[in-house]
């Protein structure tokens, strides 16, 4: 009996010795240099094929844009194009930088910008990101490095749509055909494509010979890690550097942490969305300017997002041309929501159906903001049955303007105001808002070609909005990063994650 | 089954909202949505889409991915071999776990060490997967940095994720074990070996064990068809590239091709399993034998 017992024992050790070297081997492997987590994978390499931000943070180091927004988002600086300028009211002429070739060698010239616009708005293809290029009517190349964009109608916004417009070759793609193309791609971006395991890594590794200078880091890899706490605990640990979308409820203890800093950047802006056109009482403008008194948004800012949230005065982001940031944001006053109640034929208030999402298009908390808002409008007599669904659904009712009140988030560029004419123009969307003294405000909103007009124009029709109230106004929401100490990296407001020039501390 | 199970499939995902919404961006128009709807067939009477994938399904076809583009069976069959490590690595790991467990809550019965085993077997049923999946995280890999705490790759990541899968199994097949060595124990030929006067170590492993095993093995295969399909949340929690993940993605974006193609495929599994466990039933049981 004893003999058998050491005996066991003995290989007892063994295998725990066995056991706890692989265990120390396996947990230093990291496959690159500087590893980002995102909630998902990448879709497709093929840009025009996805409108995931998830994706586009991936395929934006390997492709190249023409533009790209500032640091301060208000202006746009040259990335491929190196000058530009607006040649009538529907042309936009850009000068293309010389000597930049895709990985595989291929020279990037007006030809292959012209092949990138034109497969993007080829119908045959069915493309997912053709709605974003609408407006442009054909690409014309006047020389070698110079090509003309052109648009169906003065089209303000022109450059806020391409910035997002990554370079694809033409030659690589007429030989390997799309699908390939979007499994290996090949661009000319600050990183070559190395290899993709759907759902499990991307890896990409630096391009020497890169026109802006070569990456500070020599591999760059991206993992999926859809569970948040998950994805936390890998950036403590140190397994990732960077991650994305970190719960609100995670800041407080990422705050006190010693490995791990917070960075933001600016996100979507979430509203009350009112149908005017079908409920009655939503229809008097009074009505819907007392909503907006009787919310109370700082308290939300404040305690549901801990201050990481900017309030808003109207329906136009901080960065929009026009927003004036002197207007004050409607202020919470319960007794004057209940006067202008009173005054619109409504002393003992209404009911109305609320919908709300969890997390509609990334809204964070958007129970708990939903039960708030229902709260405080309970005070003033207007009594908000809450009706909790989930995206798809809510959307789907949304569309089928079967919503009266609704809790909505949207996500895009800030400065172009294109929201607007999306969701308050009564020709795109007008659901639930037509009002044609804003559709002659934003029409011309949008063709206004010369900045200071077109800031003139916003400041007017951001006024006009905000007294017409179509929405409750509430606040513009951060999105939130994790970063590791020691990688020098900053959420820019362009929602995209470059990262030629992010260094490693060791 | 499975014929009933892509019925099932197909028309309760329809139930659950519109995809374009979530695979186009948000500026895209009633018209472009249209024309997707257009394009994906989605604007059929809903009897002809199933009639059309029916038929495409039967020749290999279940349709393309609406969110990766690309056929959809192939994306679930790349997922099948991760699905199926961890679903053997939980299988195993309860086994080892559950069988000595079991056998030794039986000899011992009712000892405080039985009394611990199945109150151990109760809390594994009912411990909720996703909480035990990241206290195991923060506890071994952030707290204690033993393990990693995500992702597939070697023999330590498969750790965590197997303990997690697995503890719902290693409850329920150590209850079994007991239960049928206990009722083994009991019977004549147990009593004769002991009556013999054969080593008790014979006797349990030889004997009793072993007639124990055959119908443990049924509900063990069983087991396997229910790990493979149901590994849903622990791959989540440890973001493991298997199946299960890519059904939950597919639901979310509400990409009905993909749920359809997973769905059925892991329908398919559960049906093999069970075939298979069958099979070896009654090879084990010289009794049984099928006419």
């Amino acid at each position: 009996m004893t003999y058998i017992r050491s005996h066991r024992a003995r290989i007892t050790f063994i295998l725990g010795v066995v056991l706890a070297q692989i265990l120390a081997s396996e947990a230093q492997a990291r496959e690159a240099e500087l590893i980002i987590s995102q909630k998902a994978d990448v879709e497709t390499f093929d840009p025009s094929q996805s409108n995931n931000t998830t994706t586009h943070n991936v395929t934006i180091n390997v492709f190249d844009t023409l533009i790209r927004l500032s640091d301060d988002g208000r202006d746009f600086v040259g990335e491929l194009a190196e000058s530009w300028k607006v040649v009538d009211p529907t042309t936009w002429q850009f000068r293309l930088r010389r000597g930049v070739k895709f990985h595989n060698g291929e020279d990037l010239n007006a030809a292959a910008v012209k092949f990138t616009l034109d497969s993007t708005l080829d119908p045959e293809r069915k493309t997912r990101q053709r709605p974003t290029y609408v407006a442009f009517k054909e690409v014309r190349i006047d020389d070698p490095y110079t090509v003309s964009i052109i648009t169906h109608k003065p089209y303000a916004i022109a450059l806020t749509q391409l910035q997002y417009l990554m370079v694809v070759p033409p030659g690589y793609i007429k030989q390997v055909g799309w699908d390939e193309f979007g499994r290996k791609p090949v661009g000319s971006g600050a990183f070559k494509f190395k290899e993709w395991e759907r759902d499990v890594r991307v890896v990409l590794e630096a391009n020497d010979a890169y026109w802006k200078g070569k990456p500070k880091v020599r591999t760059l890899a991206f993992r999926a890690i859809p569970e948040d706490a998950s994805r936390i605990a890998a950036v403590q640990r140190g397994e990732v550097d960077i991650i994305d979308a970190v719960p609100y409820d995670r800041i407080k203890e990422l705050q006190g942490s010693s490995t791990v800093k917070i960075t933001q950047r600016q996100g979507e802006q979430v509203y009350v969305g009112l149908d005017t056109l079908r409920v009655e009482p939503l229809k008097k403008r009074e009505v819907r300017q007392a909503l907006n008194y009787a919310v109370n948004a700082d308290a939300l800012v404040k305690n549901l997002l801990l201050g990481y949230a900017v309030r808003l005065n109207g329906p136009m982001f901080p960065t929009t041309p026009g927003y004036d940031e002197k207007q004050p944001a409607y202020p919470y006053d319960p007794e004057r929501a209940k006067r202008l109640l009173a005054q619109a034929g409504y002393p003992n208030g209404f009911e109305v159906e609320f919908a709300v999402s969890p997390a509609f298009q990334g809204i964070a908390k958007g129970t708990e903001v939903g039960e708030a808002i229902a709260g405080q409008l309970g005070r003033v007599g207007v009594r908000a049955k809450l009706n909790v669904q989930d995206s798809a659904a809510l959307f789907s009712a949304y569309s089928a303007k079967k919503l009266q009140m609704y809790l909505f988030a949207w996500k895009s560029s800030p400065e172009a105001g294109r929201h607007l004419e999306t969701l308050l123009h009564s020709k795109t969307r007008g659901y639930y808002y037509q009002n044609p003294e804003a559709d002659l405000l934003i029409d011309a909103y949008f063709v206004a070609l010369d900045p200071k007009k077109r800031q003139e124009i916003g400041r007017q029709l951001h006024a006009f909005l905000r007294e017409d109230a179509p929405w409750i106004f509430l606040y513009q929401q951060m999105d939130l990063f994790a970063v590791r100490k020691g990688v020098a990296w900053e959420a820019k407001p362009d929602y995209l994650m470059r990262m030629r020039d992010v260094a490693v501390a060791k | 089954m499975v014929v009933g199970v892509s019925l099932v499939v197909f028309f309760v995902i329809r139930l659950g909202g519109d995809p374009a919404f979530l695979l186009l961006s948000a500026d895209a128009t009633e018209s472009d949505r249209a024309r997707f709807a257009h394009e994906q067939g989605f604007d059929r009477p809903i009897h002809v889409q199933y009639a059309v994938f029916v038929q495409r399904a039967l020749q290999g076809d279940l349709g393309r991915s609406l969110r990766y583009r690309q056929p959809a069976l192939p994306l679930v069959l790349e997922r099948l071999p991760a699905t199926m490590e961890l679903a053997f690595a939980a299988l195993v790991v309860s086994l080892i776990v559950a069988i000595p467990a079991g056998v030794i809550s039986a000899v011992r019965r009712d000892t405080a060490y039985d009394n611990l085993t199945m109150l151990g077997a109760l809390f594994g049923q009912s411990m909720p997967v996703f909480w035990l999946g990241i206290m195991l995280i923060l506890v071994f890999s952030v707290r204690l940095e033993l393990l990693p705490t995500s992702g597939r790759g070697g023999f330590a990541h498969l750790i965590l994720p197997a303990l997690t899968l697995g503890l719902y199994s290693t409850a329920r097949v150590t209850r079994l074990v007991r239960a049928g060595m206990l009722d083994v124990i009991g019977q004549d030929y147990i009593r004769t070996a002991w009556a013999k006067g054969l080593p008790d170590r014979r006797v349990i492993f030889k004997h009793a064990l072993r007639n124990t095993l055959i119908p443990v093995i049924t509900i063990i295969g069983l087991e396997l068809g229910t790990l493979l399909g149901g590994a849903v949340i622990t791959e989540t929690v440890f973001a493991w590239p298997g199946m299960g993940r890519l059904a939950v993605t597919a639901i979310f974006q509400r990409d009905y091709p993909l749920v359809q193609a997973t769905v059925l495929v892991t329908a398919l599994l559960f049906v093999l399993s069970n075939l298979l466990v069958d099979l070896l039933y009654g090879w084990l049981d010289p009794r049984i034998r099928y006419t």
